[in-house]
């Protein structure tokens, strides 16, 4: 099945810099979709092609089928946008902002558009020179939420919200993805990506790292197991020669390890040792992330690294 | 105090543009007044006879000052030039002290600047350290110029030079330091712009009554445009009003640190509602978002242009007395001076003003992409194509409504004065502006795609090739050259018929523009600041 948003070989260069290297993207129709990666990892470059603002080097980004550089209109007409940087018109008021952007659109549920007002507690009578970032945010949230666009393309849109406002853009995204809302999710925020994103992409330096459900992810990245003892174990020669063992860190009766791949010999091992309890746990998001982001050449192959996901 | 030197290099960083073009228009417009002057009156004994009548003319005081030693060339260019450059170079000065105080608050980089280990004294020194010393460049550029075009021919001296220069230097400052003031009161840019010029219009509508009334000469020492005239070179400056601006400006410079010293960041003094009911109108689309928001200073074009207009008109019947009275005079402003020379010199005004706004217009789509916000408007269903074509629109549509209530204003100013213009001549004349209007449109968009960092200085080429047009024919230049400036090929209605080669070869480069312009813009990435 074809997305309703994908991009093939997108590449974009400024100058002499390889912003975005060959990104291969397929969401369907209802999914949530989280973009990670560091800082000029290429997220905004990715979603500026998205949008046709900059023009491709090499490839092509679709849109609901419409191709975002050269028909942006008809790509625009199915898409609502976040932008990172709530840069609006500081003259106009909440509520003013508001009613231009809906008729650049030329629709919007004005009923949904008043019940996230409330939502996201809202003054839409102030004057945009006079609001916080996160207030500013909010209206931008607001107008994107209210197309009911098919596709929304959200970049860091919970940057400088509090965390009920944040519940509040979860409740949202939800709803969206309950009517089969596609939705674009670039953030720096795991734990709202982990909570919501069917699937997710990692980009570093360009290039599409790894992706796929957070399960798959999880399968690629070491469990974390910690270990205490009632006595002291002794030399610790025996577990670091098992292949997939990391001794992460040691001192007296307690010991981390990660692991890769099956569990058996080093549970083998660890039955001759004075073990008081072991906890083992699944990586979170953030230590995938981690383990992605610190460039220690232990990073999959874009090629052999991504999962098909759930597409 | 490194602090300090960053500060003023970033400010003289901002404005470099802005102060080349000044001190160009500024130093061109002098050497070709002087200049004209000399070549329409090269003897003194044929000045005497002619100007004398200047004196006793109530509506030429008002408009251009009390003409006190205009039998000299540096008289001259203090009379007819200097009153007018005097209030540009006071707008200048407010609009780059606002920008340095209140726009680096409004921009948020206030807050991060004073953040540092720098108190707001140093803050406050660097803008208006910075703005003196731009000044200061303006006048060295000035007094150089003159020196060599006007000192070399011996119709100046560097004395002179520079009492013209202090003049217009002086006006800078004390308007900066109104700006100054005006930045802490108000907790916009816009709003302490729009203040600052406020405070100009007083001054110039008082400085206008006490020129043109009798017996009422003293009111000129309540304005400092009074002032201003008061040091009317040639002669040696008054030092009453050198006092009194000197004062002036001290005492509001103390106070803008003072207001500074204890008031909120990012606020003014005055009290203003972050919220109001919200006003629909002008939001349907972004040409209608642009107008919306540039009424205000649309506003002031055409209060500015109506207010000029209207005065010019009024001038012409008395103008035209004068000159059956004294053929002398009419070589002043053209070689056949008549009803219709007058109008078409008064218009040519016009047509530099309504170009200016044409690229003010541009630059206003300019900072829409600079800001970020473009990129923002154009993710929603909305093309380049449309976005670009619409502004430009708007603002060539701007340039010719004032174009036209400029030329209703010129009649209506005649009509009051008693003096019958022909209508449709006048209309004429503002239709004439469009391809004057389309080609500068069309330049600003085509920079706007190639450029688009550059769109601030297309106020240059516009300056130039309106002094171009009035010192290339001064000094008789070759044609060829001349025909450069859009200014000079068109026809000067209504002292000329209609041209129309010339009118229709700028409309289709103007409009060629457009369409290059357009459809690179089309293909370009989008450039923040």
């Amino acid at each position: 099945m074809t997305g309703i948003l994908q991009t093939i070989g997108l590449t974009k260069r400024y100058g002499a810099t390889l912003a975005l290297d060959h990104l291969d993207l397929d969401i369907a129709r209802g999914e949530v979709y989280g973009f990670l990666g560091p800082n000029g990892a290429g997220k905004t470059t990715t979603i500026r092609l998205l949008l046709g603002l900059h023009r491709a080097t090499a490839g092509t980004a679709l849109i609901a089928g419409h191709d975002a550089w050269s028909e942006p209109v008809a790509a625009h007409r199915q898409t609502a946008y976040v932008a990172s940087e709530p840069t609006l018109w500081p003259s106009l008021t909440g509520a003013e902002t508001l009613e231009y952007l809906a008729n650049l659109r030329g629709s919007c549920d004005r009923a949904y558009r008043d019940q996230l007002i409330t939502r996201f507690d809202f003054d839409p009578a102030k004057k945009v020179r006079a609001l916080s970032k996160g207030n500013r945010q909010k209206i931008q949230l607001i107008a994107a939420f209210a197309t009911r666009a098919e596709i929304l393309i959200l970049d860091e849109p919970t940057s400088g919200l509090d965390p009920l406002m944040e519940a509040a853009f979860r409740t949202t995204v939800t709803e969206a993805r309950a009517r089969e809302q596609t939705v674009f999710l670039s953030s720096h925020v795991l734990s709202e990506v982990e909570l919501l994103c069917d699937r997710i992409g990692i980009l570093r330096t360009g290039k599409l790292i790894d992706q796929g459900t957070l399960a798959q992810l999880r399968h690629l990245t070491a469990r974390t197991v910690e270990v205490t003892f009632a006595d002291s174990p002794g030399p610790l020669e025996n577990l670091r020669d098992i292949e997939g063992v990391e001794i992460a860190a040691v001192n007296d009766r307690h010991l981390e390890l990660q692991i890769r791949g099956d569990m058996g010999l080093l549970l083998q091992a660890l039955s001759r040792l004075p073990v008081k309890t072991l906890d083992s746990r699944e990586p979170s998001l953030e230590e995938i992330f981690l383990v992605h982001y610190r460039g220690n050449g232990a990073v999959a192959d874009p090629a052999v690294g991504a999962h098909n996901g759930s597409s | 105090m490194n602090g300090l030197y960053v500060m003023v290099r970033r400010q003289l960083r901002v404005n470099r543009t802005v102060l080349i073009v000044m001190a160009a228009l500024i130093t061109v417009n002098d050497i070709v007044q002087v200049t004209a002057y000399q070549s329409v009156f090269p003897d003194a004994a044929t000045r005497a006879a002619t100007l004398a009548s200047f004196t006793s003319n109530a509506a030429l005081r008002a408009l251009y000052g009390y003409p006190y030693d205009i039998g000299n060339p540096t008289g001259w260019l203090s009379w007819r030039s200097l009153g007018f450059f005097v209030m540009i170079m006071a707008i200048w000065g407010a609009f780059i002290t606002v920008g340095a105080l209140r726009g680096e608050e409004d921009a948020g980089r206030g807050e991060l600047a004073l953040s540092q280990p720098q108190s707001r004294s140093v803050w406050f020194a660097a803008a208006l350290i910075a703005v003196t010393i731009e000044t200061i460049t303006i006048g060295a550029v000035n007094v150089a110029g003159l020196a060599a075009f006007c000192v070399t021919k011996g119709l100046m001296t560097v004395v002179d030079c520079l009492e013209v220069s202090l003049e217009l230097m002086l006006a800078a400052l004390l308007f900066a330091a109104v700006g100054a003031v005006a930045s802490q009161l108000i907790g916009t840019t816009r709003g302490a712009r729009i203040a600052a010029t406020g405070v100009l219009a007083v001054a110039f509508f008082i400085r206008t009554a006490a020129d043109a009334g009798s017996g009422i000469g003293w009111l000129r020492w309540v304005t400092p445009l009074g002032w201003f005239e008061e040091l009317h070179p040639p002669s040696a400056p008054s030092p009453v009003a050198l006092l009194a601006i000197a004062g002036t400006g001290t005492v509001l410079i103390l106070m803008a640190r003072r207001m500074l010293a204890v008031r909120d960041i990012g606020l003014g003094l005055l009290p203003e509602s972050d919220s109001r009911a919200p006003r629909r109108f002008l939001l349907g689309a972004p040409w209608q978002a642009a107008l919306r928001g540039d009424l205000p200073p649309l506003t002031m074009w055409v209060l500015g242009s109506l207010f000029y207009t209207l005065l010019l008109g009024s001038l012409t019947k008395t103008v035209l007395d004068l000159v059956k009275s004294n053929s002398a005079f009419s070589n002043l402003f053209t070689r056949s001076f008549d009803l219709n020379a007058f109008i078409a010199a008064s218009f040519s005004i016009v047509q530099v003003i309504v170009t200016l706004l044409a690229v003010t217009m541009i630059v206003g789509a300019r900072s829409e992409e600079a800001s970020g916000r473009l990129e923002f408007l154009l993710a929603q269903p909305l093309s380049r194509a449309h976005w670009l074509l619409s502004r430009t629109a708007l603002a060539a549509g701007a340039a010719f409504v004032l174009a036209l209530i400029s030329a209703v204003a010129l009649w209506v100013g005649a009509a009051v004065a008693g003096q019958d213009l022909a209508f449709g001549s006048l209309i004429e004349a503002g239709l004439n502006c469009i391809p004057l209007i389309v080609v500068t449109v069309g330049a600003s968009v085509a920079v706007l795609a190639f450029a688009p960092r550059a769109v601030g200085f297309l106020y240059a080429p516009v300056a130039i090739a309106y002094l171009w047009d009035a010192l290339g024919t001064a000094i008789k230049a070759p044609t060829w050259s001349l025909n450069l400036s859009p200014f000079h090929v068109l026809a000067a209605i209504p002292a000329q018929n209609f041209a129309f080669l010339p009118a229709a070869i700028l409309t289709a480069i103007g409009l060629g523009l457009v369409v290059v312009g357009v459809s690179a813009y089309r293909r370009r990435d989008l450039v923040t600041a």
